[in-house]
């Protein structure tokens, strides 16, 4: 019998191209009316200053299969998710929003696949936030 | 002019309440409620966005003073625990007693505290106010509707937190704050409250960058725009909950799925 055994995504570095295009948007917000100019204005130079990075959140959800094997399926993703510098709890608050947001996605892919898994049972399992190398926090 | 009780609030002339705010003569025929008109007159104090400091509870002049009818602008008042803020957005038509603190009497630390975000018209309900309406109960009934509303408000804002996702509580309280300040025009309903995206999570109980991941979902969804000068223009149909839940990233069923 397949067993959902939890959900979960691997937070990935976009190429810097799309960071930069990321404060240019960034940039072009804060030249709306007050107070999101300002709000968007104190974000821009706080990303400028490394407190911010922006990242790809890649989903999964690892499923147990008929011959007691775990199985990753990983193809859903999301973009413009902005983690604080250095990493925290509320980068993983932040990733669990913006995953709770595509399960429906990940839901159809794992249908495609032939798993009948419901978007109330993703929800319902452990999560976890996986973080690229290049995104670990450095030790000590 | 008798001293305003509001700390710093400029000092205007009085205004006839009922001119400013008819809705609460509803209740009146028009001979009553052309007299009330008259009559219900109120001084007033204009608050400067940024934070405010009520008056406090034993201030003198408030025997007997219903509140404060907020007559235009945006107010929050923010709870907070541990840290923790949570706001209430008032604004026009909604009635305040900022002096009541019952923190005081809380077992667990909390405290209130307000702030500005809009410049403020506030109406200072005072007991001579009452006594001159006293004669018309269905004011007070009103008045005590407005209240109410606060309190409904606020329990539709805890439900709307408990949404299961931020996209769908974003776009559920733009339409909840635009059914109480927003206007229809042909291309949707506009919003013209200017909140940032760190209020917008307070409100939602999210965090801010998901707010702003939801917002940029929403508007490419075609749930709303922004228009030049800011303002929200929040686009029909009106969004049913259940659907917009069961659709990933707030799109409408009958957009492209790419």
């Amino acid at each position: 019998m397949t067993e959902l055994v939890r959900v979960g995504a691997t937070a990935r570095p976009v190429e810097p191209a799309v960071e930069r295009d990321h404060v240019h948007e960034l940039r072009e917000a804060a030249k709306l009316s007050p107070p999101e100019r300002e709000e968007a204005d104190e974000i821009a130079a706080e990303y400028e200053r490394g407190r911010w990075r922006l990242v790809r959140l890649e989903l999964f959800a690892d499923v147990l299969d008929d011959d007691g094997r775990v199985q990753r399926f990983d193809s859903v993703h999301v973009d413009g998710v902005l983690f604080k510098v250095p990493h925290g709890a509320d980068n993983v608050h932040h990733a669990r929003e913006a995953a709770d947001q595509s399960f429906d996605r990940l839901q159809a892919h794992l249908d495609a696949e032939g798993f009948d898994i419901p978007t109330e049972q993703l929800e319902s399992v452990p999560f976890i936030l996986e973080l690229d190398e290049r995104l670990e926090p450095s030790p000590g | 002019m008798a001293r305003s009780i509001i700390e710093g609030g400029e000092a205007h002339r009085p205004i006839r309440v009922f001119e400013r705010d008819p809705d609460l003569l509803r209740g009146l025929d028009d001979r009553e409620a052309d007299e009330a008109r008259v009559r219900g007159v109120a001084g007033v104090a204009r608050l400067e966005k940024g934070r405010w400091q009520p008056p406090a509870r034993d201030r003198e002049g408030l025997a007997g003073h219903l509140g404060l009818l907020v007559i235009d602008g945006l107010l929050s008042r923010n709870t907070v625990i541990a840290a923790a803020p949570c706001p209430e957005l008032v604004g026009a038509g909604d009635l305040l007693r900022p002096w009541q603190d019952e923190s005081a009497f809380s077992s667990l630390p909390w405290e209130a505290d307000w702030e500005v975000l809009q410049p403020a018209t506030v109406a200072l309900l005072d007991a001579r106010f009452g006594h001159t309406i006293s004669r018309w109960p269905s004011i007070f009934a009103a008045l005590m509707e407005r209240m109410m509303e606060r309190q409904r408000w606020l329990a539709l804002q805890t439900a709307i937190g408990h949404l299961r996702r931020v996209d769908a509580r974003v776009l559920v309280l733009l339409w909840h704050l635009a059914d109480r300040w927003g206007s229809a025009h042909f291309d949707g309903v506009h919003l013209p409250i200017r909140l940032t995206h760190a209020y917008l999570a307070q409100l939602v109980g999210a965090q801010r960058p998901s707010v702003t991941l939801a917002l940029g979902q929403l508007t490419a969804a075609g749930r709303l725009r922004r228009d030049p000068s800011g303002v929200w223009v929040l686009l029909r149909p009106v969004p049913d909950v259940e659907e917009l839940l069961a659709q990933p990233g707030g799109r409408r069923r009958d957009a492209a799925v790419t």
